[in-house]
């Protein structure tokens, strides 16, 4: 079961996260979890929305050896982040810290790429060579201890 | 006349209102066969039956596609409808000077700093004194985006109006107290009906 969703516009986000939440419900998961993962594939796409060129939403149920589970891939054709490390902090673009003042009309808070890693048990960025992409998958039965 | 083609007409006959009778059952695809050379009365009888049937086919058919069409279209409407919903941040004056911003669907980063951009400009233009932040039916969010939140309320204070969060759920309440969220002086009701009784007892007439 596979689902890819253009990101041209907020509501491709919109339907990217709803196939995924119908997806996570048709896997097993519980309501919250289903509406966690809605959450992750929301932050990807509305990423791919500010910041990406060309990018695409794939949600698909994990095929063993990998546990039972969901997995989101976000891809997109723009330049790989300048700086991932710094990029996945809350608070923080791919540049630096992202003040208060400023998040202020920004669009956001800088906690997109946390909240993914938070709400996910395996997280991954693969800058390239080709498209960059970020792959999060959420386990069905194994919840990783999360840090915070 | 002779026998012979009396009973061939009486069959033609019979074969017609066959057809007929089925297409009263709604079967358009059965023509009238057209025996003999094509200039006989009856050919030009049946000819004309064939093409009633062939126009009323084509018209359901254009029915059909019309209904599929419409269905589709609503089937658009409604989901964009859910979009609307989810996507957009309504500030809403429910009393004079009294603002709520009604969070619905699902709540992620962007969106929730999409509600403080919104809510301080409201409150600014219309010189609210008091805004409610209502999350009655949001059963979850990140940790950073629950902080938001409060931090939201805060500023709205910042800015020299009140602010009371509603409607929290209790998976978000015990996210906030998991996570160590600090609600500071940040004031909580149980429902939007508890916050609005909470303002306009305390309002300050304009
Ligand atoms: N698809 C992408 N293409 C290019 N840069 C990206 C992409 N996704 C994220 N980034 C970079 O990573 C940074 C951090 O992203 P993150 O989602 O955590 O925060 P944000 O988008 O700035 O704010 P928020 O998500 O709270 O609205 C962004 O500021 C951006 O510079
Ligand atoms: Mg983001």
């Amino acid at each position: 079961m596979t689902e890819r969703t253009l990101i041209r516009e907020a509501l491709d986000v919109f339907t990217a996260r709803r196939r995924a939440r119908q997806l996570a419900v048709a896997v097993g998961f519980a309501p919250a979890p289903s509406l966690e993962i809605a959450i992750v594939v929301s932050e990807l796409g509305t990423n791919i929305l500010k910041y990406g060129v060309r990018g695409e939403i794939v949600v698909s149920r994990t095929t063993p050896p990998v546990p039972m589970g969901v997995e989101v891939v976000a891809e997109d054709e723009g330049p790989p982040i300048a700086d991932i490390e710094l990029a996945v902090r809350d608070g923080y673009g791919d540049r630096g810290p992202i003040d208060a003042d400023q998040w202020l009309g920004r669009g956001g808070i800088g906690a997109g790429l946390g909240a993914v890693i938070r709400l996910s048990d395996s997280f991954e960025y693969h800058p390239g060579p080709g498209k960059k992409f970020f792959r999060a998958i959420r386990y069905l039965h194994t919840r990783r201890v999360v840090r915070v | 006349m002779s026998d012979d083609s009396d009973l061939e007409l009486r069959d033609s006959i019979a074969d017609a209102l066959l057809v007929l009778a089925n297409v009263g059952f709604g079967d358009l695809d059965g023509r009238v066969e057209i025996k003999g050379n094509g200039d006989a009365p009856l050919a030009a009888l049946f000819a004309g039956i064939n093409e009633m049937i062939e126009s009323l086919r084509v018209e359901r058919e254009r029915n059909r596609a019309y209904q599929t069409e419409i269905e589709d279209k609503l089937a658009t409407i409604e989901q964009q409808r859910a979009a609307i919903r989810e996507l957009s941040t309504p500030v809403i004056e429910i009393w004079d000077g009294i603002l709520c911003l009604p969070v619905v669907g699902i709540v992620d980063s962007v969106r929730s700093a999409q509600m403080t951009d919104v809510l301080l400009q409201a409150i600014a233009e219309r010189r609210a004194q008091f805004a409610i932040v209502d999350i009655t039916g949001i059963e979850v969010m990140d940790t950073k985006t629950v902080d938001h939140f409060v931090r939201l309320a805060k500023s709205v204070r910042l800015i020299g109006a009140d602010c009371v969060l509603t409607g929290i759920s209790p998976n978000i309440a015990n996210t906030m107290v998991a996570m160590g969220v600090s609600l500071g002086d940040v004031t909580t009701h149980r429902s939007l009906r508890e916050a609005l009784k909470f303002f306009v007892l305390r309002k300050k007439p304009r």
